[in-house]
């Protein structure tokens, strides 16, 4: 009796155990390339597990099973993507607006990602609360604070400093500290650790809401006039036509899957949207000239 | 139900097993409460402790940037945070809250840096709500840097509470549920032998010893049921025997009063025997007193006739002699026959008088007591004469009485034949009666007075008792006297008394006068 009892409960545990190893079979393969420099979804690198269940998680919205892998090299991730091996890849601007030509004989789509329900992103320069902080012409022998991996801020505060001190703002400025987070940006100056600091708009605002005596001692001293894109997704001309479609049309949804609202709630973004090539001539623009700045005053 | 002893029992065992749980519910309050106030605390401590780890640095080189973001992580991964305050010794104060922080410049801080661990709940300026406020001190060998102020949500707190209050009122309603049955229980455990013994005691009391108090228990009150039931025993077998002997004693009253009926009965025949025989007696005293009477009128009439007798002899001897001498002539005839005559007619007048005087009276009738007395002296004067006894009258006018002449005529006869006795007894010399009659208020009294020397004291008050006498046997009856009493007193609703003088007795019989009887 105890053998057949046990036999039927060896029977049962396997069969739930295959069960739950059986992945379903679905429709589509996508696979997510991205480049470090991207940086919003570099923090997920270090996750790879809740972000495989996420993204699975999200997947089953497309019928599809979704891959992540990221890039140190963006060239690297470019072959990949030249090669099909990645349908949907997240470049930093200044490698696709360098590489555009090359890019757009793969591309598909253009996307990007509404942060703050706003597409594009401003910049501050900020400056002690004092008349002798006049702003990227008085950058002499001053500490600037700026965040690390934003590579935006940096192309900002480089070109303003190209066009201003025909300067490399690091060449000009005292000291640059790169700080991992922008609230540390922010209190180097509030603290006196840093005499200016280059922040993302909605950071500034953010950090100035818990604390709106930041005012008293920090100014706003220019505001950038660039409208910049958080990152650029680029979906594979070879991905499955119907499967980028379900891609942009299910993303709507995300918030409704429990991954899917983790990683808007992670990358503090809304939605993801399409961009039409025309939404990108001005940062083109912005960015060919900071190439040639660069590379005339390097 | 309100003043029984099961309600009682009831209300006692109810409120001190309640006074006892209440307090343990209070204790257990008290304690959860100051349990959870101590977890608040070493949560509290631990942030402040992992703060002071992670920012021990910090606060030494004045990084109030690390210290500031390493507290914001702090608070905002620590969902109890309501506000973490730093406050460095020569530095700012750092006020961190989840969504704002704010810098207190050190010439604004005002309060001193406290150098001992404390904590309380109480209302925060901060965060302006009641939280629990941990104050911990920084030191860094042995020197003071500063303080961390945490002020935790009492969210946690309050839930806690909360559910302890809900688990204590559980608690409450369940030991209250259980202390009714307890109660219950126990005052029914107390009261119900009691209770038993009472319902039992008002059965006796009622008359009914068939019930007994089944209570087994080996207790005073067991003893007591046992004790109770022995005494019911004894009462039942005593009232057993009281009804036997109650049975016994009716019976025997049944049979004496039978009995009694009977001798009652008997009695009664007994007693009407006895009466028809005293009657009968009577009859025969009377008849002997009748007899004596006579013998008595005869032997006055004797008296009485003694003198015409002799009278009469002369008579017929003058004759005789006469004759022989030849002298008897029509003329002594005459004279002798008219003698001889008129003797013949005074014996028979005195035979009539006596007939007279001894017929008794059928009616009260009015009489001239005087002429009662002279009549009645005229037929014991040959009598006395015969024994020379002087009669001595004291009349004081007529005086006139009602009632039966002839039966007083027969008691003034006893009166003077009892003191004639007497005197003839005694041979007095001198013998003396004197005769008295008077008038006093409303009777007319008779007063017979002789000097035979009274009556004995010892037997004066017995001398109207029927059969009392002092004569021999066959002279006196005993019942002279006391018809006498009967026919003045009884009949004639006069007075008979008797006493003694100096020198003799003293008879008084009053007779009430005729005038007062005639209004």
């Amino acid at each position: 009796m105890n053998i057949i009892l046990k036999l039927i409960l060896i029977i049962f545990l396997t069969s739930n155990i295959f069960a739950n190893n059986q992945k379903k079979e679905r429709k589509y393969n996508l696979v997510f390339g991205v480049a470090k420099k991207s940086s919003v979804l570099t923090k997920f690198e270090d996750a790879n597990v809740a972000i495989k269940i996420w993204l699975d998680d999200i997947g089953s919205l497309y019928d599809a099973d979704i891959d992540m892998f990221f890039y140190d090299n963006t060239a690297k991730l470019y072959e990949h993507f030249n090669e099909n091996k990645v349908n949907v890849a997240l470049f930093d601007l200044p490698y696709f607006f360098k590489y555009r030509k090359k890019i757009d004989l793969s591309k598909d789509t253009n996307w990007s990602i509404l942060i703050d329900n706003e597409k594009f992103t401003h910049y501050y320069l900020i400056g002690k609360n004092d008349k002798k902080f006049n702003g990227f012409n008085d950058f002499k022998n001053k500490i600037l604070s700026i965040k690390r991996d934003d590579e935006i801020a940096k192309i900002w505060l480089n070109k303003k400093s190209y066009e201003i001190n025909k300067k490399k703002a690091s060449k000009v400025l005292k000291l640059v500290k790169e700080e991992s987070k922008d609230r540390t940006v922010l209190f180097n100056v509030f603290f006196g650790k840093a005499d200016y600091a280059v922040i993302r708009e909605k950071a500034w605002e953010t950090i100035v809401s818990f604390n709106p005596a930041i005012k008293k001692r920090v100014k706003i001293i220019e505001k950038s006039n660039v409208k910049f894109l958080p990152f650029l997704g680029v979906v594979n001309k070879n991905t499955p036509s119907k499967a980028a479609k379900l891609f942009f049309q299910e993303s709507v949804n995300l918030s409704k899957l429990e991954g899917g609202n983790k990683v808007l709630k992670a990358l503090k973004f809304n939605r993801i949207y399409q961009l039409a090539d025309e939404d990108l001539v001005e940062l083109d623009k912005y960015y060919n000239d900071y190439f040639r700045l660069e590379k005339k005053y390097k | 139900m309100k003043d029984s002893l099961f309600s009682k029992i009831f209300l006692i065992v109810f409120i001190s097993i309640s006074v006892v749980f209440m307090a343990f519910i209070y204790q257990f309050t008290v304690l959860q409460k100051e349990s959870i106030v101590d977890s608040l605390r070493i949560k509290a401590k631990s942030i402040a402790k992992n703060v002071v780890i992670s920012n021990s640095d910090a606060m030494v080189v004045d990084d109030e940037i690390k210290l500031l973001e390493s507290v914001q992580d702090f608070v905002n991964l620590n969902e109890d945070i309501e506000s973490f305050s730093t406050t460095r010794k020569a530095g700012n104060r750092l006020i961190i809250k989840k969504d704002s922080w704010s810098l207190v410049e050190r010439e604004d801080i005002k309060d001193k840096i406290k150098k001992v661990v404390s904590y309380k709940i109480e209302n925060s300026s901060i965060s302006n709500k009641e939280v629990f406020c941990y104050k911990y001190p920084v030191y860094f060998s042995s020197v003071l840097w500063g303080n961390f102020v945490v002020e935790l949500s009492l969210k946690e707190y309050n839930r806690q509470i909360s559910q302890m209050y809900q688990k204590s009122v559980g608690l409450m309603f369940l030991l209250l549920i259980s202390t009714v049955f307890i109660s219950y229980y126990i005052a029914k455990m107390i009261s119900k032998p009691i209770i038993t013994l009472n319902l039992i005691s008002e059965d006796i009391a009622k008359g009914d010893l068939t019930k007994r108090a089944d209570i087994q228990t080996n207790d005073e009150i067991g003893n007591l049921a046992r004790g109770f039931n022995s005494m019911i025993d004894t009462l039942e077998s005593s009232q057993k025997r009281l009804k036997n002997s109650h049975s016994e004693l009716e019976e025997r009253v049944k049979q004496r009063t039978l009995e009694l009926k009977e001798l009652n009965e008997n009695l009664e025949k007994t007693v009407s025997a006895e009466i028809r025989k005293r009657q009968e007696q009577e009859q025969i005293l009377i008849q002997q007193s009748k007899l004596a009477s006579m013998g008595e009128m005869i032997g006055n009439i004797a008296h009485q006739w003694r003198q015409p007798l002799n009278a009469l002899g002369l008579v017929m001897q003058n004759i005789q002699f006469s004759y022989e001498m030849g002298e008897l002539d029509d003329a002594f005839m005459e004279r002798s026959v008219k003698k001889v005559n008129l003797l013949t007619n005074n014996m028979s007048k005195t035979i009539d008088d006596f007939r007279n005087f001894f017929k008794p009276n059928k009616e009260r009738e009015p009489f001239i007591l005087n002429n009662l007395v002279e009549k009645t002296l005229e037929l014991v004067e040959s009598s006395f004469e015969h024994h020379k006894i002087d009669i001595e009258e004291k009349i004081s006018g007529e005086i006139k009485v009602y009632g039966f002449p002839n039966e007083f005529s027969q008691t003034l006869l006893n009166i003077l034949n009892n003191a004639k006795d007497a005197l003839i007894e005694h041979s007095i010399e001198e013998s003396k009666v004197s005769i008295t009659i008077l008038e006093e208020n409303r009777f007319g009294v008779v007063i017979i007075e002789d000097n035979a020397g009274g009556i004995p004291k010892d037997i004066l008050g017995k001398i109207f008792e029927p059969y009392f006498t002092t004569k021999e046997e066959g002279k006196g009856t005993g019942i002279g006297l006391y018809m006498s009493k009967i026919i003045v007193e009884q009949n004639m609703e006069g007075k008979l008394i008797a006493q003694n003088t100096k020198i003799g007795a003293r008879f008084i019989a009053k007779i009430p006068l005729y005038r007062d009887f005639k209004r």
